[in-house]
């Protein structure tokens, strides 16, 4: 067997967290290789080294067989590596042909471009992957699994031999996903070699040779498509260390604070929340999971405020707030960690101290009519800072000079400094180091055990684990369970998130 | 201690730099003038007897300031929040000219009153006339920039018409309403300049917009929408509201700027009379990066060039259009003066960066 590609002891380190950590992937020529994994596992960090997009700390890469360094994009085309990223990367106002040949455009009498000659060449590669698409109409006017295709095309016309695919069904529906995998055979018929990156195990198992599984940065096991089933994957996938639980005092939930009932969310013509229901009691914590793109991030947006609801209700203390803006829901005990969090979370040009009072500047105390209570303001974004141990020189200099830790820090104080009877907290840990999780894991005990109802949005089965009192599962905007820590293990969880309704026999 | 000191050395710089930049125009407008046959001692004796020589000519350049003043501030307001009033000329010339009709029409007030009714009538005129795109924005998402621009020409246009129709004054040979009433007149400060008691309210509406800025909710949510909208609205931020205010405000400032002229300077409306001042405040805004103290400063420097090349013109023979070039010579070099330091300071954090990670 020879290999396309080999990876020996790649390691990538950001800040303080090991994306990839010593893996030795080996991927074989004229194969499908699925690598799986959890959002944050490490899959798209090694598919951008492979591609030049971003540089190792160490290890070493082999195409088939030679050892390269990979620089840039350019570099890894030359190797014949393509890349069909997760967001298109198309000119929309440009036909098949134009976006195919962009920056290597066939010429005529040296200055002209031949778009004839490029014609001819796409019409071939779309007639063999069976995808009769218009030449002639800009590829915005496509839809976005015709655009998927186009994506291939590209890489095809640009004579990728290995081609890898960052999730190329998660926008894609069920039919329109056969399709896919149809062309992938018809590609490896041919002779390519395919990496598909994905958290869908039915799909790895349906297309893959081989499956490769990715756990917190290491490469947890290759399997043979013949060694490997649902179960195996999935316990490969969670991993088989006992869930530690933290030491937390017992449940002791009160009354129902926050009560969703049948919401329904749509975007972008997807339903992205059907038929959520859930009750939130004071004193406990609700952890949320599932693969990233189930629906978490709507029903969190639309019980904060930030996305209008399709249908059903929220009520919080028994009030109806649906109609209510971010704002009176705010003032009426909402605090709210943000998945987005430098997108959302901060304004990066103004100073600290302007992004530790926001939210708090229209509560009682923080002002005097219209007037801001600035001493007020000042004394208490001191605190925050002192509490959660943000390490910056003044309250005056921009947010943008924070290390990214502690930007998390500025964000997790100011939300949980508010001392709301309701917090939503989205992926507390991410991004943040251990000894900062330990202090946030604790603070949102102590939250609970004063009263607070707290929904808490993670993928990190530990954390979920070890903080949660009940846990719901999301998959395809459904709530496909919703259980007690003492009540499952990580591979029921495991295989709730890849969309099982029923227990595992 | 580090870090106040810090922060006093880039103010320091900023004012520093700003200074060289604009010595560097006044410079090059010398040289500009040098070739021209100008003696450069001939220039400047002119310049400076046209602005600080008499009572006469400092309250003139005054007169000009109050005006600037308000339309860099018609903008900035708007700037601040994230929504862009390039509208101040049409909301000028709104407000102007709806002082001018309650200037003329409403009798028997005592002065005070009246005056005040006029002014008000002309800041309600602008803020409305700014309502306009600003609803269109935020309704309909319609591009500010354009709607404004469009509704100065509207502005204008309309405007024009009811002064040449309905509101001509009996036997004008001019497009201009009829003089206002003695009680809305504003008091000439000093004799037979263009300063009037108008002063007074644009001081007032200067302090007036420091303490929003400085010390509200109010211009602390226009800060932070104007610098990150979306973490805005998550804090609970009601864009809307406050974009939609802010524009208003900034209408009404406009609104003033055109009452203060036509109750302190023409006592009617005459067409034509902004002059296309609104332009210069949006320039100055940004020049100023929307900072009332900064747009005082940058204002004086203007009403000083305009004044002083205004005398020029008088005494040397020199073209109207050098007052322009002038000005735009300092618009070019203050803006690349910021964007050479931001692309210096922008390489220096980059180099940082990466010798950090290797």
């Amino acid at each position: 067997m020879s290999y396309a590609i080999e990876t020996h002891q790649i390691t990538k380190v950001f800040g303080d967290t090991v994306a990839n950590d010593h893996i030795d992937l080996a991927v074989v020529e004229g194969h499908i290789h699925a690598v799986l994994g959890e959002n944050g596992a490490g899959k798209t960090t090694l598919m951008r080294i492979l591609f030049g997009e971003e540089m190792p700390n160490e290890g070493e890469i082999k195409i088939r067989g030679t050892p390269v360094t990979i620089h840039n994009p350019a570099e890894a085309l030359a190797l014949s590596i393509g890349f069909i990223h997760q967001h298109f990367t198309l000119v929309n106002e440009f036909t098949i042909s134009q976006n195919f040949a962009l920056g290597i455009e066939p010429r005529r009498n040296l200055v002209f471009c031949d778009y004839k000659s490029a014609d001819r060449r796409s019409k071939e590669i779309l007639d063999r992957l069976d995808m009769p698409l218009n030449l002639h109409v800009p590829v915005g006017s496509f839809s976005v699994e015709e655009r998927q295709i186009v994506e291939i095309g590209k890489a095809l016309y640009r004579g990728a031999q290995i081609l890898i695919l960052d999730e190329p069904t998660s926008v894609l529906t069920p039919q329109k996903i056969e399709k896919l995998l149809n062309i992938l055979r018809v590609l490896r018929k041919e002779g390519k070699t395919i990496v598909i990156i994905t958290h869908k195990l039915e799909e790895a198992l349906a297309i893959a040779d081989e499956i490769s599984v990715l756990r917190k940065g290491r490469l947890v096991a290759t399997l043979p498509r013949d060694r490997a089933n649902r179960e195996k994957v999935v316990r490969l996938m969670v991993g088989e260390e006992p869930l530690i639980s933290l030491t937390k005092g017992t449940h002791a939930p009160g009354d129902t604070l926050v009560r969703v009932e049948n919401l329904f969310v749509m975007s972008g013509g997807r339903r992205v929340v059907g038929r959520v229901s859930l009750d939130i009691h004071r004193g406990e914590i609700f952890g949320l999971t599932g693969v990233g793109g189930n629906g978490q991030t709507e029903l969190v947006e639309a019980l904060a405020g930030m996305r209008p609801v399709d249908g059903g209700d929220i009520r919080f203390d028994g009030r109806s707030v649906v109609k209510w803006d971010i704002r009176r829901r705010r003032l009426a005990g909402m605090a709210y960690v943000p998945e987005n969090r430098v997108a959302r979370g901060v304004a990066m040009t103004l100073p600290i101290l302007d992004n530790l009072v926001l939210g708090h500047h229209y509560l009682p105390g923080f002002h005097r009519g219209l007037f801001l209570r600035r001493a007020r303001l000042r004394s208490h974004a001191n605190d925050v800072i002192r509490e959660y141990e943000v390490v910056a020189s003044s309250l005056d200099i921009n947010a943008g000079s924070l290390s990214g830790g502690n930007l998390q820090k500025l964000i997790i104080g100011r939300e949980f400094s508010l001392n709301t009877p309701f917090l939503i907290v989205a992926y507390p840990s991410q991004g943040i180091d251990i000894r900062t999780t330990k202090y946030v894991h604790s603070e949102l005990i102590r939250r609970r055990d004063a009263g607070c109802a707290v929904l808490l949005v993670s993928g990190d089965l530990d954390e979920i684990f070890s903080l949660s009192d009940r846990i719901g599962v999301m998959y395809s905007g459904e709530m496909v369970a919703i259980t007690r820590p003492e009540d499952t293990n990580r591979f029921e969880l495991g295989n709730y998130m890849v969309g099982s309704r029923t227990k595992p026999a | 201690m580090s870090a106040s000191s810090r922060i006093r050395r880039g103010a320091l710089r900023q004012a520093l730099s700003f200074a060289s930049a604009i010595g560097l125009a006044l410079v090059m407008g010398l040289v500009m003038l040098a070739l021209d046959g100008f003696a450069p001692g001939d220039v400047a004796s002119s310049v400076f007897s046209s602005t600080f020589a008499s009572d006469f000519r400092f309250a003139n350049m005054v007169s000009r300031l109050v005006v600037i003043v308000l339309v860099a501030l018609a903008a900035a307001v708007p700037f601040k929040a994230g929504i862009w009033n390039i509208g101040g000329d049409g909301q000028m010339t709104v407000g102007g000219f709806v002082a001018a009709v309650v200037g003329f029409y409403v009798t028997g007030l005592p002065p005070v009153v009246h005056i005040g009714l006029a002014v008000a009538a002309g800041m309600v005129g602008g803020a409305l006339w700014a309502s306009i795109p600003a609803f269109l924005r935020l309704k309909y998402k319609a591009n500010e920039i354009v709607t404004t621009i469009m509704m100065n020409y509207l502005a204008t246009l309309l405007v024009g018409y009811l002064v040449n129709y309905p509101f001509r004054a009996p036997g004008s040979a001019n497009a201009e309403t009829s003089l206002i009433q003695g009680t809305a007149v504003l008091t000439r400060l000093v004799t037979l300049s263009n300063l009037s008691a108008g002063i007074y309210l644009a001081l007032a509406a200067f302090l007036a917009i420091c303490v929003v800025d400085w010390m509200t909710s109010w211009g602390y949510e226009w800060k932070v929408l104007g610098a990150n909208d979306e973490f805005a609205r998550y804090g609970g931020v009601r864009e809307t509201k406050m974009r939609f205010l802010a524009m208003a405000i900034g209408g009404g400032l406009a609104g003033l700027a055109g009452s203060i002229q036509v109750l302190g300077m023409y006592y009617k409306y005459t067409l034509g009379m902004g002059g296309g001042v609104g332009f210069t405040g949006v320039l100055i805004a940004l020049i100023a990066s929307n900072s009332p103290i900064v747009i005082l400063i940058v204002s004086m420097i203007f009403a000083f060039l305009v004044s002083g090349t205004v005398g020029l013109e008088a005494r040397l023979g020199l073209a109207t259009e050098f007052s322009s070039i002038l000005q735009s010579v300092i618009i070019l070099v203050v803006i690349t003066r910021s964007r050479l330091w931001g692309a210096i300071s922008a390489l220096r954090k980059n180099g940082n960066r990466y010798g950090q990670s290797g």
